[in-house]
Parts: structure tokens; sequence; C-alpha cells
């Protein structure tokens, strides 16, 4: 399959952002302080590693990475020039820990009413909303996710920041499943047979679809999991039908099979991605 | 477990978020348009044990369009753990191989050619040839006028494939025959 030209200028910018993030991430490792108490008592109530309002306080590190996202986004042809001059223009004003708010507490609408604070499209602003939360929660994820019990943690949000996974794969040496965070890229076991969004674990409402491409292509390693029961489905990458030398990254898999979302859309399932649980929230009832 | 969903977000700066408006709507129809041209084929998958040995491994049976279409170890499994031998491996051919037998076939003694024979033939042929092995080879006392009652001229075979309720039903009519070499095969 060969990337329609959209996408490739599409995947060309979230390349360019994930090596932006490695760079920034690469920079403040050592920076970062989290209270060993905090995480301990956390996972001893059963909660996720990491409480996510901590992003809203480093206001600096958003601000750093603000600005290398707009470096990025104005090489890039995929936002329209005017609308990444208006947020360069308007950059001053723009608080970093407003743009994260809506993915910290959970409101949507946030980005909106941002945008339309700012005067920019709310694509672009809540783009890099998510690109900024991600790149704060994947430096403060690395501290942690060594801490993360995985004997233990079966469930289907992140043991690290409690975000439901965007993309899942299985394990080339023995089949088993992980599913990797939307938001910090924590990646953690889960059971093969559950769904991760509503734990049903009947075989009979649980399916999956390939596609059938003759020959195969280099998609073809990956499958869809669909759950009958809560309509949402996950994209699997097996590793096991990969070439031994290949080395994927789940980040940028998931950003070119666009077209597995758009099959499995039209079969009537929701997309998981960018579905966040917002800490405030009781995640079980 | 059940998931509040109230407390769930969906961005609508996702990609592929039903966005159609914009930069996304631009690379959403691209792909639409590509996913236009693609087949899916569905798949389930259900656990199951391997019936070959008593190690009793845990496998993951795809199946679409009632086809068998995928074997492999249970990653989950505490026993095997994602692995399996040769033997586990090749379960598949158990539900799909055009040499399984699907029909009764009877080799005569001395014979060297297969015949198709029927069900309603095959049992009660069965049933009279371990009776008049049984009769001609009873033994009621041992050489010390010991009380028996057994043949040694029959054994009998079970198997790891048999469930408890088969090698309950089995080792009854070994007894019921007085069958005294009673086996069974799990050695792997």
């Amino acid at each position: 399959m060969s990337a329609p030209a959209e996408s490739k200028v599409y995947l060309g910018l979230c390349q360019q952002i994930a090596e932006a993030k490695t760079a920034f991430k690469t920079r403040h490792r050592d920076q970062i302080d989290i209270p060993e108490d905090e995480t301990r008592k956390r996972a001893g109530e059963g909660n996720p590693l990491l409480d996510l309002r901590r992003l809203k306080t480093e206001s600096k590190l958003l601000r750093e990475f603000f600005d290398d996202l707009i470096s990025v986004l104005k090489a890039n042809e995929f936002f329209s020039r005017e609308e990444v001059s208006k947020l360069i223009a308007g950059k001053e004003k723009i608080d970093p820990v407003e743009l994260i708010k809506p993915v910290i507490d959970g409101d949507l609408t946030g980005f909106k009413a941002y945008s339309d604070r700012l005067g920019v499209e709310t694509d672009l602003v809540s783009f890099v909303g998510l690109n900024l939360s991600q790149a704060v929660a994947e430096l403060y994820a690395e501290k942690v996710k060594n801490k993360v019990d995985q004997e233990s943690w079966v469930k289907g949000n992140c043991p690290v920041c409690g975000s439901h996974p965007a993309i899942e794969r299985l394990m080339r040496d023995d089949g088993k499943r992980m599913l990797r965070c939307s938001l910090c890229g924590t990646e953690w076991y889960f059971k093969r047979i559950m769904c991760p969004f509503c734990s049903n674990e009947d075989h009979n409402s649980l399916r999956f679809f390939v596609v059938e491409e003759e020959p195969p292509t280099e998609k073809s390693a990956f499958r869809v999991d669909v759950c009958d029961k809560c309509k949402i489905y996950i994209k699997t990458l097996d590793e096991r039908k990969l070439p031994e030398s290949a080395k994927p990254d789940l980040y940028l898999e998931n950003l070119s099979t666009i077209y597995l979302d758009v099959l499995a859309q039209k079969d009537g399932f929701e997309s998981p991605t960018y579905w966040m649980v917002a800490p405030s929230e009781s995640l079980f009832v | 477990m059940k998931i509040s969903r109230r407390g769930f977000l969906k961005i609508s700066g996702g990609v592929a978020t039903g966005a159609t408006v914009g930069a996304f709507g631009v690379h959403l129809r691209s792909s639409e348009a590509h996913a236009q041209t693609l087949k899916t084929k569905y798949a389930k998958e259900s656990t199951t044990i391997c019936p070959y040995c008593a190690v009793g491994c845990g496998e993951i049976v795809s199946v679409s369009n009632s086809k068998v279409i995928n074997i492999e170890g249970d990653p989950d499994h505490p026993i095997n753990q994602g692995s399996l031998c040769s033997k586990g491996q090749a379960l598949a051919q158990v539900a799909n191989n055009d040499r399984r037998m699907t029909k009764v076939m009877y080799r005569a003694p001395y014979s060297d050619k297969w015949e198709e024979k029927t069900w309603d033939w095959a049992l009660p042929e069965i049933a009279k040839r371990i009776k008049k092995t049984r009769d001609e080879h009873w033994m009621a006392k041992d050489s010390q006028g010991r009380v028996v009652n057994r043949t040694e001229a029959i054994a009998g075979l079970g198997g790891a494939a048999l469930d408890n309720e088969e090698c309950y039903l089995w080792i009854k009519l070994a007894r019921a025959l007085g069958v005294v070499y009673i086996e069974h095969q799990a050695r792997i």
C-alpha cells in the first residue's frame, strides 16, 4: 500500500513531533521528581501511579515543548500556514496550562472554548493540547513505569496515568497482549480474551477482523479487535507476522493505519483513541 | 469491573474521530478512499485445553466462518504461558485434515485391502469379537485355586485425550469385562 499524499504530510508531521518529544524527554529526564510515598500510596489504593493533575504545575516545561511544537508546525504543511501564524501571533497570550486542561480535566468543550478565545481553529488547538499533554505525561511516565506491578494490574486502563489504550500488540515471543497508553505511551500486559474497555470476557461477543490482501502487505500483520457488547474497537499489531528485523513504532503505526479505523467505524464500532479518563472521576463504579 | 463512561473524553483533535473538516478531514478522506478498496474477514477466538497429554496446556483457537483458521498457545494460561510442544502446535490438523477418517474402514485378517463398512456392521462385530475372545480365555480361578474372574487376552488403553466422564465409562466397561491390563498413554 502506498500512503496517499495527504497522509504522507500528516505522517511526516507526526514523525517530526515524535522526534521533538524524544529530544525533549532526553533534556529533562533527570529533572522530574515524583515522591516515592505518593506512588506507593496510589498503588496501594489500586490507583494508577501518576496523578495527572501534577502536569498542570509544569508550566515551564509545557511552555518549552509548546515552542518546540510551533517550530515543527511551521516547517510542516499539514495545518494551514494561516492558522499556524495565528497561533504564533498569539503565542505570548497563550497559557500552555490552559491547553492541556481539557485533557487533564476530561472536558472536551475546553478546547472549543479556548480556540474560540484565541481565534484559532479547534483542530489545531486540540492537536497542540494533546501533544503537549502527551509529551509531559511521557516524561513523567518514564520515571514511574518500572514501579508498575504487571502481575496484579489486570485492567484496561493505563497503570501509570489511567488513560485508555490507543493501540496494542501481540508480542513476538509468546503472543502476549500488550496495550499501549494513548496518553503517556506506557505498555502493559492484558488478557487476550477480554475487552479492555468494558471487561467483557465472553468469547462469543469478542471478535477481530483482518484485511484480506493478496499479496500480503507490510500492514497485513494488523488486525482489529472489536467488542460486540460496548462496540469499541482497538487495532492490534501481531508482531509474529512481521519479519524478524522489523522494529515497529506503535505510535506511528497507529497513525499510518487510519483505513483500519475507517473499516471498523463503517461496521458500527467506535474509536478508542484518545478516550481519556478524568482523574477526578472514579474509574470504576 | 465496570468503567464509568461519564469520565471519558473523546478529543476531537485526534485521528479518525469523525472530523470531516480541516486538515484531519483531508487525511481521513484519503484513508476512506483506501478503505473502500479493501475486504475484511472476521474471526473469533476462544480458549481450549490441548487434548493430547496430561500437562493440559491452554490454547487459543481462532474460528472464521465455522472453520478453524489458527490454533496457538494461550499466553495467559498459567501452565504453558503461550508455549506448546510440536504435537500441540499441530492441533489444528485434527480439525482440518483431508486424511482424517470419516467412515468405518475395515481390513480383515490376512487381507491386504481396506473395505468401507457401516457403523451398523462395525459395532455388533466389535462386541461379538470381544465376547468371543473373553469366553475363550476366561479365567475363573488362578493356578492356586483363588477366584479371580478375569481375562488376560484383552488389554485396555485409555488416553489423555479422554475426559473424566469418558475415562469413567471406559474403566467401568473394562472392569465389567474382567480386563486387568489397563493402561494409558500419557507419556509424551
